[in-house]
């Protein structure tokens, strides 16, 4: 019982919270909480925060990590792209999906009207070629 | 002979620098994302971002400076990022906040529990200072003693900060707890949805 405290500061309560501090120390806050009630609400609304911290964010820690940000596939150099060139700071990695999708359609579109036009050149460069050839054989 | 040994060695550190940075990327985006959950809807985008840009900062070394282990280094490096990222976006993402504002709290609603939502804007309220701090105590589980080597501030500076931002978090938890209910007509998105412990 000589460990019980005459007082203790804000900075036990929050090395207690935390599991600072030796197992003496800890004991001693322990049974000041028992007997001041402020206190020990105090200290149940940290460990609440903490609770609540880590429920809002530990899912990041299951996720597998973005290519950009993973290094085991790639070299010294190959990490060393410009982040403009990743599209990490023109805001790539969080792209509205609808935003996305009309982009590619758009460009599908783009792809579509340029094979179109290919083929009808080269049907007509063909035909221009044959009728060269019928021209120079018909002249010999 | 001894120039391709001095080569080897340097690559070897460098492997062994991408290594141990690896192994703590995951705890890192965790704590960049809590740090700049500015807006929810940015808060993945962000945080990526942060810990790309420290990532990049630490492989033009070696190895940490001043002795220090890669982890506290690179959360050391991940807080100045954001604290220079916070600077240079905050116009930016007042602006984002302004527009987008009611539909945020809308999806804020539909996604996370009430009290996750809660703890979330309550610690966007937070000072920079102080929020790095209870998040590398409370989130990141670091010791008082590695604190200070990451910020770089003495032990009662750090104490007084872990201080004042669980007080101002407690505070703002409450504050948006209770706010809802004088007006009372307007029920909660996500009234239905309760925390799972």
């Amino acid at each position: 019982m000589s460990d019980v405290m005459l007082q203790a500061s804000d900075a036990d309560l929050h090395r207690y919270v935390d599991g600072e501090g030796a197992q003496r120390e800890r004991e001693a806050v322990r049974q000041w909480l028992d007997v001041h009630e402020d206190d020990a609400a105090r200290v149940d609304v940290w460990r609440l925060q903490r609770q609540l911290l880590h429920a809002r964010f530990d899912g990041v820690l299951r996720e597998s990590l973005p290519a950009a940000l993973s290094l085991r596939a790639s070299s010294a150099t190959r990490f060393a792209i410009s982040p403009q060139a990743t599209g990490l700071h023109t805001g790539a990695l969080r792209a509205e999906p609808p935003l996305t999708a009309n982009l590619s359609d758009d460009s599908a579109d783009f792809g579509t009207g340029h094979r179109l036009l290919g083929a009808y050149i080269l049907g007509f460069c063909s035909a221009l070629v044959l009728v060269c050839l019928l021209l120079l054989v018909h002249g010999n | 002979m001894t120039g391709s040994q001095e080569v080897g060695k340097a690559r070897e550190a460098t492997l062994n620098l991408r290594h141990e940075i690896e192994l703590v990327t995951p705890a890192l985006r965790r704590f960049a994302q809590a740090l700049s959950s500015e807006t929810e809807e940015l808060a993945s985008g962000c945080g990526d971002d942060i810990v790309h840009e420290a990532l990049l900062r630490a492989l033009k070394y070696e190895r940490p400076p001043h002795g220090l282990s890669v982890r506290l280094w690179m959360y050391g490096l991940v807080c100045n990022v954001h604290r220079q990222e916070a600077g240079a976006n905050q116009a930016v993402a007042r602006d984002i906040r302004m527009r987008r504002h009611h539909t945020l709290r809308e999806a804020n609603g539909a996604l996370w529990p009430e009290p996750l939502v809660a703890v979330t804007s309550a610690l966007q309220k937070l000072d920079v200072e102080i929020r790095e701090c209870l998040l590398l105590v409370a989130l990141e589980g670091l010791s008082y003693a590695e604190v200070t080597e990451v910020l770089k501030i003495p032990m009662d500076v750090m104490l007084a900060r872990l201080s004042r931002a669980r007080a101002t978090l407690a505070v703002q938890m409450k504050y948006n707890a209770v706010r809802p209910a004088p007006t009372g007509t307007r029920p909660l998105p996500s009234a239905h949805l309760r925390l799972v412990k």
